[in-house]
């Protein structure tokens, strides 16, 4: 009887001291490397429902996307978080690359401001996540000004942080390559469109974050 | 280049622009291709001309037999070109005026580009002849802060920028937007420290 009572009265402490936030999951990278792809796949495992739309036009998520409530369940443990899928980042927004996807002058220009406002609000946002998964698209040079100041100012932060390689599924996709350029970060192999290697994304996350 | 405005010498070296001239001008006139040198040069030969020849003049009275006599009218005409120079000079200002709206882009663009912050200034057509003097006429004119939107600097005219020193105090990122539209990013991020290929400093 006194055990239990014990035991209540040190999970109710734990409850004021200990008790997490929803943590605050921030989806960054730069542009169409597939984080709202990787943003659907996760909120549709968990919550049964998508986030955000996807294009092959770059910027096309130009503000922040919020899904709340998403509870992650590993070990005996439940990870609630708050999922926020970032605008990509760029270091240069030129509506002319709208243009060569049909959209008018106009619309491109528009387009750049709205994608150019994102990146501001998504930067702005670092001071808010209390995690981060960098998303990294593996055919790619990993090692790029946007891929390096963003993790240098996480780190800074110290906003623990995953790096997801993602579109391992396309040819010429190369982890090792991401390996090598962030040696000091843990790195999970992705296919956000294919669903391949997500159980150890969650995984990560679970061990990681919780 | 530049070129000085009173007494009409090519000044090539920035620094010296910001002293001011040898002549104790501080007004110059760019002038951007040959052909404005030129230009300005037959434009600057009679003030010169006048100068060398006042100089000459006051040299030739210092050899002189009445030198004593010579030396105050020496003095006068060494000091006239100067004087006289002025309305000379003023002559051409208005050519000057021309040449120092030039390299404000007349020439480089075929499209001027009308700054928002101006425009709302300037009713009816745009007129690039008057766009220097409007531009000038509001201050100096910086745009007041409202007038950016996203941008902290923002490239007007080719040579002319717009400066939102606002949020450049802030550590918002840095953002440009250059007269055709595009916008370059400075992200405000820390940067990790790489001592070689994916060796991280500690």
């Amino acid at each position: 009887m006194a055990a239990n009572v014990w035991t209540r009265f040190i999970g109710f402490i734990r409850s004021i001291f200990f008790r997490r936030k929803k943590l605050r999951l921030g989806f960054y990278g730069s542009t169409n490397v597939g984080k709202t792809t990787l943003a659907n796949r996760i909120s549709l495992d968990m919550v049964g429902e998508p986030m955000g739309k996807v294009s092959p036009i770059p910027h096309e998520t130009r503000a922040v996307q919020q899904k709340e409530h998403v509870e992650l369940k590993a070990g005996g443990y439940t990870l609630s978080m708050n999922l926020l899928d970032m605008p990509g980042i760029a270091v240069k927004v030129d509506f002319r690359d709208f243009m060569e996807y049909g959209l008018s002058k106009g619309e491109s220009q528009e387009r750049a401001k709205e994608a150019t406002r994102g990146i501001i609000e998504a930067v702005k946002w670092l001071q808010n996540v209390d995690a981060a998964l960098v998303v990294l698209d593996a055919t790619e040079d990993p090692y790029n000004q946007v891929n390096v100041t963003l993790l240098g100012n996480l780190e800074a932060r110290s906003i623990p942080l995953i790096i997801v390689a993602n579109k391992i599924d396309l040819p010429g996709a190369n982890t090792a390559r991401i390996r090598e350029a962030f040696p000091d970060y843990p790195v999970v192999e992705i296919s956000a469109m294919t669903g391949e290697n997500m159980e150890k994304l969650y995984d990560e996350i679970a061990i990681r974050l919780i | 280049m530049h070129q000085c405005l009173k007494c009409g010498r090519i000044i090539t070296d920035v620094a010296q622009i910001q002293e001011g001239c040898e002549c104790g001008s501080q007004v110059f006139v760019f002038i951007k291709s040959e052909s404005h040198v030129k230009k300005r040069e037959t434009k600057s030969t009679m003030s010169l001309m006048d100068f060398e020849k006042g100089k000459d003049e006051s040299e030739k009275g210092k050899d002189g037999a009445t030198q004593a006599a010579h030396a105050e009218t020496a003095h006068e005409s060494h000091a006239e070109p100067r004087v006289q120079s002025s309305p000379q000079i003023q002559s051409t200002v208005p050519h000057a005026e021309s040449l120092i709206s030039s390299p404000l882009a007349k020439d480089d663009e075929k499209k001027p580009i009308r700054p928002d912050s101006v425009a709302s200034s300037a009713q009816g057509d745009f007129e690039e002849e008057k766009w220097d003097e409007i531009w000038l006429a509001k201050g100096g004119a910086i745009s007041a802060p409202d007038a950016f939107d996203l941008e902290n600097i923002r490239q007007v005219k080719k040579g002319v920028y717009e400066v939102d020193v606002t949020a450049l105090a802030e550590e918002d990122p840095l953002v440009i937007k250059d007269e055709l539209g595009v916008y370059y990013v400075r992200l405000p991020f820390a940067e990790i420290k790489y001592s070689g290929a994916g060796a991280k400093k500690s």
